[in-house]
């Protein structure tokens, strides 16, 4: 095809957009990196800056030495997400499948108690006294990984429209004919064939494990069982109490910006190597999903 | 069809009625108990009968937690006594103070059956208003003699008082604030200053004169942009606008707009005119960074703080990742119902039983071994009694693999009932006691403001506080321009009513004390 005039202007122009969109995008991250390793005292009174006077990995060694605190939420925070996303995309295939067959009974009371918890929830408190009276989930692990779990439904509708509008039904019909099973026509042709919008499912469920630390703040109080969110949050807010009450924490000394900084990294950079490998499932995923729902 | 629905019907209805008389006679059973321990506390000696009741108990602290076992350990030690003394069981908790403000308030908004627990005294007021915490003062006066005792005066023990509800008991600790400032020492020997005669923000910016030029690349002051000037005593009455507050309160009883006053405007004037010269740190208007973190970089000479107490200067160089500093007290310690009660202990609504709950915080309160376990763990694991009869960490322990060391004396219930730990002063404690005798105490000690009946005012007031209190009292604003401006959005909010209110409720607090 021969480009136009036209087309080339275009194509300079956007790039030229997206050029400017992708720096505002990174800056941030640049200038959080830049921060974790600039000098402690360079930091302070210059402020942040991309082009620091001193470079230091005083953090970064702190973290080395003190790794088997901060390992520890780190294995916390990879274990959740891992098992977390596991489960949620398995629950939400198996809710979101039958749903996409129109031969199932009572499909539309289903769909309404779907769409009705998510316009309506119990709130906080009621939530809570459920979680913390009834499930006991108060300081262990279930804290960290049941609440996202059940509050999944709007991925099961899109899950179920991308299923509903992307697999005919003559496959499943033909499988039938051939005497699969459902729960085999579940596992080798709903499966395979959402595989978009099932990494699309899990992309966002990831996410949100991994960057939960609120469940953390209202269920663990047990500082062994932290992620390291929840972490970061608990060293900002103890530098708050210094500042207000003038009284140290009781063991150590406040961490400094720069430290605060790095653990900050450490705890995206996963999430900066992953995400690159799973972009291609995610647009097409999210695209198709919503499209043509 | 419709007459399984009758039937379903009659099920539930009966199952309501059935659930409903349970509920009454637990209830009455309930009331019976309290009546029993009313009787068993005069003759406590044959209480061994009835079941223990476990009294949980919550306590914050700035630090992460000690792990579980070290908690139950001590707790199981604490039990030893309590079980024989009271028949009750201690159940202990510590949450960090980081989720603190989210996790107890959603406690006790799902009626969680917490006993005691630690408390800001500043959100009592709204506790209160929320039906969380309950009134104390019949418990305290019947179950709790002892407690009573321990405080220098009534008044000081009923200090967490709005409206004659009691809603807690203050965390004994030094009961006044000070206006002071503090020196890096290393400098002041640098350069062979003497501060001792420092007294007024005149004499600090004469000193700043002298000192930026000696050192020129140097910070003057760390500014802290989260408190009220700090040389300014005045009592806040439990406001939080920070804008109403009664001057010199240990003669005068009028509450009056902070924001119009010689010593608001003096306060901010100073610290404009070191922010213009860039003895203050550049960023202070919005800085989050706790200001000791400048002192300890090297970077700022001074701070202005509140706390002038006898472990005042220790603490603050622990702050300062311990940096040697000088303090310089700048007026005289005052006392008023913010400052004696920064933290208290309250006693939850969801308690099953506030009685027993008092019983056992009299205990905990008056006795030093119950005092020594919360604090400093058990003897010969996480301490041991040195020749002076200090405490210390045993052989080969110290504070990285401690089981159990909270060092927060100040936010446990009764910190003077401590053995004090071998690096402070054997007598430290009754340092702080004397300190606190001479404190210069407020006429409306004991009142605390409710601000139900304006809410919507302070509200407002709170908003336009935010726009321009930061960058007035570090300076960064000029209050010639600026103060002007505030007074008028603050009238114009309807601070001369919350002033009004205020005033009224305090005129009839102190009726009713007189």
């Amino acid at each position: 095809m021969i480009k136009s005039k036209q087309d080339k202007r275009f194509e300079v122009f956007a790039s030229v957009v997206m050029v400017i969109v992708m720096f505002i995008i990174i800056f941030p991250f640049v200038l959080l990196f830049i921060s974790s390793i600039t000098e402690e005292k360079t930091l302070l009174i210059n402020g942040y800056s991309i082009f620091p006077e001193k470079l230091s990995l005083a953090a970064y060694e702190y973290i080395w030495n003190s790794r088997d605190v901060i390992f520890r939420a780190y294995a916390t925070t990879v274990g959740v997400t891992v098992i977390g996303t596991t489960l949620h995309v398995l629950l939400v295939a198996l809710v979101a499948y039958p749903l996409s067959l129109r031969r199932l009974p009572g499909k539309s009371v289903f769909n309404f108690l779907l769409l009705f918890t998510i316009l309506f929830n119990g709130g906080l408190v009621p939530t809570y006294m459920i979680y913390t009276t009834v499930f006991h989930i108060k300081d262990t692990y279930f804290a960290l990984l049941v609440p996202n779990l059940l509050f999944s439904s709007f991925n099961a509708i899109i899950v179920r429209t991308y299923l509903r509008t992307n697999v005919p039904s003559e496959l499943y019909e033909s499988a039938k004919i051939d005497g699969a099973s459902e729960f085999r026509i579940f596992r080798e042709i709903a499966l395979p064939l959402g595989k978009p919008i099932f990494v699309t499912v899990a992309v966002f469920a990831g996410l949100n494990y991994w960057n939960d630390w609120t469940n953390g703040l209202y269920y663990v109080s047990d500082s062994a069982k932290y992620s390291i969110q929840q972490m970061l949050n608990v060293m900002v807010k103890n530098i708050q109490y210094l500042t207000q009450f003038g009284r140290a924490p009781t063991s150590g000394s406040i961490p400094s910006v720069g430290l605060r900084m790095a653990i900050a990294f450490v705890a995206m950079l996963p999430i900066l190597i992953i995400y690159p490998f799973l972009t291609k499932y995610f647009e097409k995923g999210i695209t198709l999903g919503s499209v043509k729902g | 069809m419709k007459k399984l629905l009758s039937l379903l019907l009659v099920a539930v209805l009966l199952l309501g009625l059935v659930a409903g008389c349970s509920n009454s006679s637990q209830n009455d059973t309930a009331n019976n108990d309290s009546q029993g321990t009313t009787n068993d506390s005069d003759t406590q000696n044959d209480t061994n009968s009835e079941e223990p009741y476990q009294v949980n108990m919550v306590i914050t602290l700035p630090a992460t937690a000690p792990d579980a076992a070290a908690i139950e350990r001590v707790t199981a030690a604490i039990n030893e006594i309590t079980l024989p003394a009271l028949n009750m069981t201690l159940s202990l908790e510590v949450v960090p103070y980081s989720m603190y403000l989210e996790q107890i308030p959603l406690r006790l908004s799902s009626g969680s059956d917490m006993d005691i627990f630690t408390a800001f005294s500043a959100l009592g007021p709204s506790w209160i208003n929320a039906g969380y915490i309950i009134d104390m003062n019949d418990y305290l006066d019947e179950y709790g003699p002892d407690i009573i005792d321990t405080y220098a005066s009534e008044d000081l023990a009923r200090v967490c008082s709005m409206d004659g509800f009691l809603y807690g008991l203050p965390v004994h600790k030094e009961i006044a604030q000070q206006p002071t400032i503090f020196f890096r020492t290393d400098i002041l020997e640098k350069h062979n200053i003497d501060v001792s005669n420092i007294k007024t923000l005149a004499d600090v910016d004469a000193l700043f004169e002298e000192v930026s030029k000696l050192e020129p690349d140097m910070w003057m002051l760390a500014a802290d942009n989260t408190a009220q000037g700090k040389t300014i005593v005045a009592d806040f009455l439990g406001t939080t606008t920070a804008s109403t507050c009664v001057l010199n309160p240990e003669s005068s009883t009028e509450v009056v707009n902070l924001i119009a006053s010689d010593e608001f405007y003096e306060w901010c004037d100073y610290n404009h005119k070191w922010f213009e010269k860039g003895w203050i740190n550049p960023g202070a208007a919005s800085d989050t960074e706790s200001y000791y973190t400048y002192i300890a970089s090297g970077q700022a000479f001074a701070f202005f703080s509140d706390y002038g107490h006898p472990l005042s200067e220790s603490d603050q160089e622990a702050n300062c990742s311990g940096t040697d500093l000088t303090m310089v007290q700048m007026g005289e310690p005052y006392c008023n119902t913010g400052t004696s009660a920064v933290f208290c202990y309250c006693i939850g609504a969801g308690s099953k039983d506030p009685a027993k709950a008092m019983q056992m915080l009299n205990l905990i309160m008056t006795s030093p071994e119950i005092m020594n376990l919360l604090n400093w763990g058990e003897e010969g694991v996480d301490y041991v009694v040195n020749e002076d009869g200090l405490l210390d960490f045993p052989e080969g322990v110290d504070e990285s693999n401690v089981g159990y060391h909270l060092n927060a004396g100040w936010i446990l219930p009764n910190q003077f009932m401590c053995t004090p730990w071998c690096t402070s002063e054997p007598d430290i404690y009754e340092q702080i006691q004397a300190y606190n005798e001479t404190a210069v105490v407020s006429k409306s000690l004991g009142f605390v403001f409710d601000p139900a009946a304006v809410a919507d005012e302070v509200t407002a007031v709170t908003n336009v506080r935010s726009k321009y209190y930061k960058a007035l009292i570090v300076g960064a604003v000029d209050p010639d321009e600026y103060i002007p401006m505030y007074l008028e959005e603050m009238e114009a909010a309807g601070h001369q009513k919350i002033i009004d209110e205020i005033q009224r409720q305090l005129d009839e607090f102190l009726a009713n004390k007189a």
